[in-house]
């Protein structure tokens, strides 16, 4: 209510034209005495423009797999993380920094520059010797990495592939590397799949030059045991992933 | 929302993909929504709202509360994400439909229509799907089959007394779905 006690119902009716005549003539007279209903009724107004450009009332939105929630989740995780912005309080400004004499910014810069090789030696090092998953700190579960060879489905003969699957917590990325697979054309895509009972999820896609060789890391949120296979697929049109084409390869995973 | 800021502020930390999860949780459904009429093709708009909150976490070091909402910093991003996708697809017509063909035309995205529009347009429609059943269809009856409000008391069998009221709730309501929603200020 509008703090009109005898017409405050009718402002959204007459916004809508909903009124009988003879009811709409005495609210229009009633208005010039009311600045409550003559506000109300102008915000009121704005409401069957607005509704003109959505079309209707009966709009179904469209609904996501729900598997797009954890494809989301993985590609925040899979990637390396972003920078964060210093940002400044608002209302409070900062002194001005002086710049310091040539000189001395180079002298300044020089142990840092140390401090930085032997840091990167070390990660180096480290890298060397933990291998490829000592940085990222998982659980001794999730430090598992299977390889599996991939065997072709008859539809492009000689075709093959080594997959090396790294678990993660966000799901597994794959290492993958086929030969004599045959060179996409126009909008042809591979694509790699995880495939269970329930369904499959696309952990990437690729392309394959003349050489018919290629070498890929790919990601999905799939987790150990979720999935019996790994497939790839051969999609005919890449811009439309909907249209699916032959499977090229397979291998069955680990339980 | 300060809640919703410091998820984004999150993006930036360890706890990233919990802070995914949660701006999908509010805000993936209706990205998916808004990206599949507007691409015409649902394995596209997945891959959008993938590109979305991939982009999100990327720049979530720069956003400022103090200047936009997450809701209005989310849909720029995907105002930029669907622009260029709309540039590598080259502006294609969307792939084929297995809806009816009525169906289909009324829901077909018309590629031409500006973007800002077309937000504006999705924004209206998750306003109007905010409101209760009761309300939604005493604004189809009044607005868009352009009864009075003595039709539909007869229509529906309700008193006119109540017809008027549920419409004034109707509008208020609408009206706070579309201030949640940034739509009126």
């Amino acid at each position: 209510m509008n703090g009109c006690d005898r017409y405050g119902t009718m402002v959204a009716a007459r916004a809508f034209d909903a009124l009988e005549p003879a009811e709409a003539q005495a609210f229009d007279a009633h208005l010039a005495s009311c600045p409550a209903c003559r506000e109300a009724l102008t915000a009121c107004e704005t409401l069957p423009i607005l509704l003109d450009l959505a079309g209707g009332v009966d709009t179904q939105i469209p609904a996501p797999s729900p598997l797009l929630e954890a494809s989301v989740v993985a590609g925040v995780g899979a990637l390396s993380p972003p920078r964060r912005r210093r940002r400044s309080t608002p209302g409070r400004r900062t002194a001005p920094q002086r710049r310091p004499a040539h000189g001395s910014a180079r002298r300044a810069r020089r142990p840092a520059l140390v401090l930085a090789a032997v840091l990167a030696l070390l990660v180096l090092t480290g890298a060397l010797i933990a291998g490829p998953l000592a940085g990222e700190r998982q659980p001794a579960a999730l430090r598992a990495s299977v390889s599996v060879r991939m065997l072709g489905s008859g539809a492009e003969p000689g075709a093959a592939a080594t997959a090396t699957l790294r678990y993660r917590r966000w799901g597994t990325a794959v290492d993958l590397q086929v030969s004599h697979l045959a060179p996409t054309r126009g909008e042809e895509i591979y694509e790699l799949w995880f495939v269970a009972p329930q369904g499959r999820l696309s952990a990437g896609t690729f392309t394959v030059g003349a050489t018919g060789r290629a070498q890929v890391t790919l990601a999905a949120a799939a987790h150990p045991g979720h999935y019996r296979m790994l497939g790839i697929t051969l999609e005919p049109d890449g811009i439309h992933p909907g249209r699916h084409g032959p499977n090229i390869l397979r291998a069955p995973l680990p339980a | 929302m300060h809640g919703e800021a410091d998820t984004v502020a999150a993006l930036c930390g360890p706890e990233a993909q919990g802070a995914a999860r949660a701006l999908y949780r509010s805000y993936g459904a209706e990205l998916y929504g808004f990206a599949v009429r507007r691409l015409g093709d649902p394995g596209l708009a997945e891959e959008l709202v993938q590109d979305v909150f991939t982009r999100a976490w990327r720049h979530a070091g720069q956003y400022e509360p103090e200047r936009a909402t997450v809701r209005t910093w989310l849909y720029a991003i995907a105002r930029n994400a669907l622009i260029d996708a709309e540039r590598r697809r080259g502006r294609r017509p969307p792939a084929a439909s297995t809806e009816s063909g009525a169906e289909a035309q009324a829901e077909a995205p018309d590629p031409d229509e500006p973007i800002e529009r077309a937000l504006l347009r999705h924004q209206i429609q998750l306003a109007i799907g905010a409101l209760s059943p009761d309300h939604r269809q005493i604004i189809g009856l009044v607005h868009f089959h352009g009864l009075s409000l003595r039709e539909v008391a007869e229509l529906t069998h309700l008193p006119l007394g109540t017809v008027k009221s549920r419409l004034h709730y109707a509008s208020a309501s609408l009206r706070l779905a579309l201030e949640e929603r940034e739509v009126l200020g």
